[in-house]
């Protein structure tokens, strides 16, 4: 079953956590797909150095690039490719997590920085930090 | 069964932009000329240029012992990571074990990872309300109501020239390289909405523009947070602080006849902007 890699703009790395678990799941030439969100760059303002600033990432991560409305593009590119799954990295975006859900993706998590024991109190750092601090300063895979 | 390849290339399908470009100053043209709205913004291009390899370069040459020592002054060992970290070109996690190799783990972590923490933090928030953060997430504690705040950024302010030393720097450097120190970001977002009295989201949105490491997590609860609309009190800062951290460059003044918003004590600071 083939499948699609999407590296939306919060990750524009060739180690995408995504693209890594598809090529297992998919085979090593599953393809990935950046595609430059014109209606948010466009409707945000985003100035000429963001733009160049995403481009110099994206052109680095070895994916296929595309200039449009993600939603529609991927669309598109799931029918040229014949595939059937589109992987993506979760992200705390509201706009890429909206799209993704839109298109059924299987979002992969991203190593977690600090896996908390039970529900963040997220109404200021400080409670956060006083769970969080004793594992932040773990290495990966020592949570 | 093998799968079936991809169908050849039809002229309806979407066609992909190139990845080859002779130099940067080929690929930047390119971008001018695709994204003709976003160099009528701001045309100009940062130094910090982007991908993974320029980020691990980066990474590699970090010194979080001077990190520590320096980093809440203006010319202080920050590691400008951040562009990288927003677009996942790096992760939380592998930036956590450099500084973990270099002695800022253990049951306290430095203040390297606790800065990494406030970006998990923010990220968490943000997944947890979404586009809520960009509306006012608490009442304001200045004393003063939304109504109270204008909408529209001030042309002067716009233009980074409103005379006083360390807004009318800092505006330059935003539009110049996509980048501010944290410092003059928490200064000039305190200028923005406690002197000027400009609410923080047409700011915050302004800043989104220019900011290459610019989210609607870390930008815009950052300037919640100098606001008092997702903390206790405003964040200021008096003329004093500013010329510490700025090592004297920044006056917080508007020449030599005019001291500033922030002369004075924090008490005069209080008592000035918000009575």
């Amino acid at each position: 079953m083939p499948a699609l890699t999407w590296l939306h703009h919060e990750d524009l790395n060739p180690q995408s956590p995504a693209w890594a678990a598809a090529r297992q799941a998919h085979g090593l030439d599953t393809p990935a797909v950046v595609i430059f969100d014109r209606p948010r760059i466009e409707r945000r303002g985003y100035t000429l150095k963001r733009v160049v600033f995403l481009y110099e990432c994206a052109i680095e991560t070895g994916a296929e690039l595309y200039d449009g409305d993600p939603l529609d593009l991927l669309q598109k590119l799931l029918a040229q490719h014949h595939a059937e799954a589109l992987y993506a990295t979760r992200t705390a975006d509201p706009r890429i997590t909206a799209q993704g859900d839109r298109l059924g993706v299987a979002w992969v998590d991203p190593p977690a920085f600090v896996t908390l024991p039970g529900p963040a109190d997220l109404k200021r750092f400080s409670r956060y930090w006083r769970k969080a601090e004793r594992l932040a300063g773990r290495p990966t895979g020592q949570a | 069964m093998p799968a079936a390849p991809p169908d050849p290339p039809a002229q309806s399908d979407p066609q992909p932009l190139p990845r080859d470009f002779a130099s940067r100053d080929a690929l930047v043209a390119f971008c001018r000329d695709r994204f003709p709205a976003a160099d009528a913004a701001h045309p100009a291009v940062s130094d910090t240029p982007g991908g993974r390899p320029r980020a691990l370069a980066r990474l590699g040459a970090i010194d979080l012992a001077q990190y520590a020592r320096t980093r809440n002054a203006l010319d202080g060992g920050v590691t400008r990571l951040s562009p990288y970290l927003h677009h996942g070109v790096l992760t939380l996690a592998e930036v956590r074990d450099v500084a973990v190799d270099q002695g800022q783990g253990g049951a306290r972590p430095g203040k390297f990872v606790q800065e990494l923490a406030w970006r998990d933090f923010f990220r968490r928030v943000l997944a947890e309300l979404g586009t809520a953060v960009e509306d006012d997430l608490e009442s304001w504690k200045t004393g003063l109501q939304d109504d109270d705040y204008a909408y529209e950024l001030p042309n002067d302010l716009l233009a980074g020239e409103t005379g006083v030393d360390f807004v009318d720097a800092s505006v330059r450097e935003l539009y110049d390289t996509g980048y501010l120190h944290n410092q003059m970001r928490m200064k000039l977002a305190a200028y923005v909405i406690h002197a000027r009295r400009v609410h923080w989201k047409p700011a915050a949105d302004w800043f989104l523009a220019h900011l290459l490491d610019g989210d609607l997590g870390s930008n815009h609860l950052s300037w919640q947070w100098v606001a008092s609309t997702y903390s206790h009190k405003p964040y200021i800062f008096n003329n004093e602080n500013l010329a510490k951290v700025s090592g004297g460059r920044f006056t917080g003044g508007a020449g030599p006849l005019d001291p500033g918003p922030f002369a004075g004590s924090y008490d005069d600071v209080n008592q000035r902007l918000f009575g």
